[in-house]
C-alpha cells in the first residue's frame, strides 16, 4: 500500500463508480421524463406554473421557507402524511418536472405544503398568515413576514387590497397594511402547489365501491386497467 | 492541575515513529520536524484562525436563528434576519467557512509531516485561502440578501462560487504537489484519507454545481444529486479530514503504533466504495431503487465504522489515564466519540422502519451538529492545541481558557444534540399520529429548541475562549519573532504544557 499512484487510481475508481451509480444512472432513467396525458383531468400533467406563481417560488427560495416546510408526501402506510390530509396520494417524480430549484425540504417544523393550494385555497387567509401568523393561527410558531407588506397612510379611500386586520394586529389609526408584489407572488405560488392528479405510479386510493369491482374482475387489478378504472 | 502532569518518557511525541518501520528499510528523514513545521506555519495558522472565526460567527447566527424557533417574533421585521436565511447562513458558514478550512489547515500540515517534505506552493496556498474566505464572505452576504439557492448546505450564490473554486484550485493543487514531493515513501493511513478527500471534494462540489445550477437536470434528479452531494460532503470530505487527524495524532501522542493497519485499510476501502452511495431516504419521490441502494451502502458502511471503532479502542486500550489527563488527547477523544455516534445514527436513520419516524425531522440536525461541532470541531481543537505551541515555540498563555473551552463545548454539543434528537423523535412520532394537531405539536417542541439555543451559546463561548488564546499566543510569538536577542526560549507567564 505504498504506491501513491495505485491508491490514487483505486480511489478514483471507487468514486467514479458511486458517481456513475447515483448521478448518471438516475439521470438516464428519469432525466428525460416528459409530461403525461392524464385522462381523468383531460390534459397533460404537469404544466409549468403561471408567471406570478413562478415569481413566488423565488420568494419562497430567497426566504428559506424550505428550512421548515417540506413538499413531499410519503406513501400511505409509511408515516402519517396521508392520514393527516397532507395529500391524497404520495408525491412522485412526475410531480416535479418543472421545478428548479426543487425545494423538497428536509424537516417539518411546519406542515407539509405539497398540497397547500388544495387544503387552503383562500388568498386572504394566506396573506394574513404571512403578515402575522398569529392572526389566523394563534400560538403558531411560524415567524411573521411583515416586510412582504407595506404600511402606508390611508389616502382618500382605503385600498381594496388592504388586509382586514382588527384588534391587536391592526396598525395604528390612519394606516393600512397592503401586500407588496412579493406577497401576492408567494401566495400565488402556494396556491399553485397541488399534487393530487392521479398518476399510474401514484393512483388515488380506491373508494370502497371500486374495491368491490376490482375483486370481482381480477384482470382489473393489473396496472394499466387500475389507472383506467379511476 | 491535571494538564501539568509531566508527560511520561515513552510518550514523547517527537521521538515516536508513526508506524513500525518495515523490516530492513531505514528511512533517513531528509527534513527535521522543525523544518517541516516552519514551512507550514503561515498557511496553517491562516486556516486555523479563519476556521475559528467563521465557527464563532456561524454559532452566533445559529444562536439567533434558534431563538426564533421558540420566540417567532424575535427580529421578525427584517428580511435579512428571517429564520430561513439565518439558518442557511449558519449551516453554510459551518460547512465552508469552518469545517472545510479546518480540514485545509490540518491536512496541509499532515501531508507535509507524513511525507517529510516542506509545504509546496506556500504563496499559492495563501492566495487560495484568501480567495476562499472572500467567497465565504460573499456567500454569507448573498444568503442574507436573499440570493441563497434553495438547496441546504450548498446555498452560496454563483458569484461566491467563483472565488471558492479558484481558492480550492490553489490550495488543492498545492496539497497534491506536496504529496507528490514527499521524501518518505511509505504511506500512512491518514495520507490515503487526505488524498481521497482532496480528490473527492472538487468532484462532488462541481457535480452539484453543474447539475443543480448551471445546467439544471430535470426535476427530482436535482434532489438526488443534492442528497448525494450532502451525503458525500459529510461522509467523505469531512470524515476523511477528521479521521486523518485522529489516526495520526492519537497513536503519535500515545507513543504506540496504530492498531492493525489491515483493519484501517479495510475501513478506508469500505468507506470509499460503499460509503459514497447514499443519501436517499425511503418514501422520497424518487425511484425506489435509489433508497434501497442507499440502505445497502449505509449498511456496508457499518463495517467500516466497526473497524474504525476497533482501531481507536485497541490503540488507546490501557492508556485511559493519559487520555483523561492530557488535554489534546481529551479533545481528540471527544471528537472520535462524536464521530462514532453521529455515523452510527446516520446509518440507522436510513433504515426503512427508523426513517419512518426520524426522516424529515430534526434527527438529521442532531447528527450534523454533532459532526460539525463535535467531531470536526473537537478534533480540530485538539490539533490546534497540540500544534500551535510547536509552530510558535510559545506555550499556551491560559490553561483556564482551554479548560473552559473543553467543558463549554462538551456540554454545549450535548445540549444541542439532545435537543434536536429528542425534539426530532417527538416531531416524528407526532406527525405519524394524525390525532395530534400540528399546531400543538409545534408548540410542544419549544422546550427542546430552548436546549439548542443554550447549547449554541455555550459552543460559541467555548470557541471564543480558543480564539482569545490564539490571539494571545500570536502576540507573544510576534514579540519573540521581532526581538532577535532571545528568539526561541521565551515562554509566556503561565508557561504550561497541554
Amino acid at each position: 500500500m505504498n504506491n501513491g499512484l495505485i491508491i490514487f487510481l483505486g480511489i478514483f475508481g471507487a468514486l467514479a463508480l458511486s458517481w456513475y451509480g447515483m448521478i448518471v444512472t438516475p439521470q438516464m432513467q428519469i432525466g428525460g421524463q416528459e409530461p403525461v396525458m392524464v385522462e381523468q383531468i383531460g390534459s397533460r400533467y404537469p404544466v409549468p406554473r403561471p408567471g406570478l406563481a413562478w415569481e413566488g417560488r423565488e420568494i419562497y427560495r430567497a426566504n428559506g421557507c424550505y428550512y421548515c416546510h417540506t413538499q413531499q408526501v410519503r406513501p400511505p402506510g409509511f408515516g402519517g402524511d396521508t392520514e393527516r390530509g397532507w395529500g391524497i396520494r404520495q408525491t412522485v417524480a412526475q410531480d416535479f418536472l418543472y421545478e428548479t430549484p426543487l425545494m423538497l425540504g428536509s424537516r417539518r417544523l411546519g406542515p407539509d405544503l405539497a398540497n397547500i393550494g388544495l387544503r387552503q385555497p383562500d388568498v386572504l387567509w394566506h396573506l394574513m398568515r404571512l403578515y402575522d401568523p398569529q392572526v389566523v393561527a394563534p400560538r403558531s410558531t411560524m415567524p411573521a413576514y411583515p416586510y412582504l407588506f407595506e404600511k402606508r397612510p390611508i389616502g382618500k379611500a382605503p385600498s381594496p387590497n388592504a388586509l382586514p386586520l382588527d384588534g391587536a394586529h391592526a396598525p395604528e389609526a390612519g394606516y393600512e397594511i397592503v401586500p407588496r408584489r412579493e406577497a401576492h407572488a408567494l401566495v400565488a405560488y402556494l396556491l399553485s402547489l397541488k399534487a393530487d392528479v392521479p398518476l399510474f405510479e401514484a393512483p388515488h386510493p380506491p373508494s370502497p365501491e371500486e374495491e368491490e369491482e376490482d375483486s370481482e374482475s381480477p384482470e382489473n387489478a393489473s396496472g394499466e386497467n387500475a389507472q383506467a378504472s379511476l | 492541575m491535571n494538564e501539568q502532569v509531566a508527560i511520561p518518557k515513552r510518550m514523547n511525541p517527537e521521538t515516536v515513529q508513526i508506524e513500525p518501520a518495515e523490516a530492513g528499510v531505514v528511512d533517513q528523514p531528509q527534513f527535521t520536524n522543525l523544518e517541516v513545521d516552519r514551512s507550514c506555519r503561515v498557511a496553517v495558522m491562516f486556516f486555523f484562525f479563519k476556521a475559528v472565526v467563521w465557527l464563532i460567527i456561524a454559532a452566533f447566527i445559529g444562536f439567533l436563528a434558534s431563538i426564533k424557533l421558540h420566540s417567532p417574533g424575535f427580529l421578525a421585521g427584517v428580511s435579512w434576519l428571517t429564520y430561513g436565511r439565518l439558518q442557511a447562513a449558519s449551516f453554510d458558514l459551518l460547512a465552508y467557512g469552518f469545517a472545510t478550512q479546518a480540514v485545509f489547515g490540518m491536512g496541509l500540515w499532515m501531508l507535509a509531516r507524513l511525507g517529510n517534505v516542506q509545504l509546496q506552493g506556500r504563496r499559492w496556498i495563501l492566495l487560495g485561502g484568501m480567495l476562499w474566505n472572500l467567497g465565504v464572505l460573499a456567500g454569507l452576504i448573498g444568503i442574507l440578501a436573499g440570493h441563497g439557492r434553495g438547496y441546504e448546505w450548498i446555498e452560496f450564490p454563483g458569484y461566491a462560487i467563483v472565488f471558492l473554486a479558484l481558492g480550492y484550485a490553489c490550495v488543492g493543487v498545492s496539497a497534491l504537489i506536496t504529496f507528490c514531493y514527499r521524501t518518505r515513501t511509505e504511506l500512512f493511513v491518514s495520507q490515503w484519507f487526505l488524498l481521497a478527500g482532496l480528490l473527492w471534494f472538487p468532484w462532488i462540489y462541481s457535480t452539484a454545481q453543474l447539475l443543480l445550477f448551471i445546467w439544471p437536470v430535470r426535476g427530482v434528479v436535482q434532489a438526488v444529486a443534492h442528497q448525494w452531494y450532502v451525503h458525500n460532503f459529510f461522509g467523505i470530505w469531512l470524515t476523511a479530514g477528521g479521521l486523518a487527524a485522529i489516526f495520526y495524532l492519537l497513536p503519535k501522542l500515545l507513543g504506540r503504533p496504530l492498531f492493525s493497519h489491515g483493519l484501517a485499510m479495510l475501513a478506508f476501502w469500505v468507506l470509499a466504495v460503499f460509503g459514497t452511495w447514499g443519501g436517499v431516504y425511503p418514501g422520497s419521490p424518487m425511484p425506489k431503487w435509489l433508497s434501497s441502494v442507499s440502505v445497502v451502502g449505509n449498511f456496508m458502511t457499518a463495517i467500516a465504522l466497526a473497524a474504525i471503532a476497533t482501531i481507536l479502542f485497541k490503540t488507546s486500550l490501557g492508556y485511559w489515564r493519559e487520555i483523561r489527563s492530557w488535554t489534546v488527547l481529551r479533545f481528540l477523544a471527544v471528537g472520535a466519540i462524536s464521530f462514532l455516534v453521529a455515523k452510527a445514527m446516520g446509518i440507522v436513520g436510513t433504515f426503512r422502519s427508523v426513517s419512518e419516524l426520524t426522516h424529515l425531522t430534526t434527527y438529521a440536525d442532531a447528527i450534523r451538529h454533532l459532526e460539525l461541532y463535535g467531531f470536526i470541531g473537537m478534533t480540530f481543537a485538539g490539533v490546534v492545541y497540540y500544534l500551535v505551541p510547536k509552530l510558535s515555540q510559545v506555550e499556551w498563555p491560559s490553561l483556564g481558557l482551554i479548560r473552559f473551552h473543553f467543558w463549554a463545548v462538551v456540554i454545549g454539543v450535548a445540549l444541542i444534540f439532545a435537543g434536536y434528537l429528542a425534539g426530532g423523535l417527538r416531531l416524528g412520532a407526532g406527525i405519524n399520529n394524525p390525532e395530534i394537531s400540528f399546531l400543538a405539536l409545534g408548540r410542544s417542541l419549544i422546550p427542546f429548541f430552548g436546549l439548542v439555543t443554550l447549547g449554541l451559546m455555550l459552543v460559541g463561548a467555548g470557541y471564543l475562549a480558543m480564539l482569545i488564546n490564539l490571539v494571545k499566543i500570536c502576540r507573544i510569538w510576534a514579540a519573540n519573532f521581532f526581538s532577535e536577542e532571545a528568539p526561541d526560549q521565551k515562554t509566556s507567564a503561565a508557561g504550561a504544557t497541554v
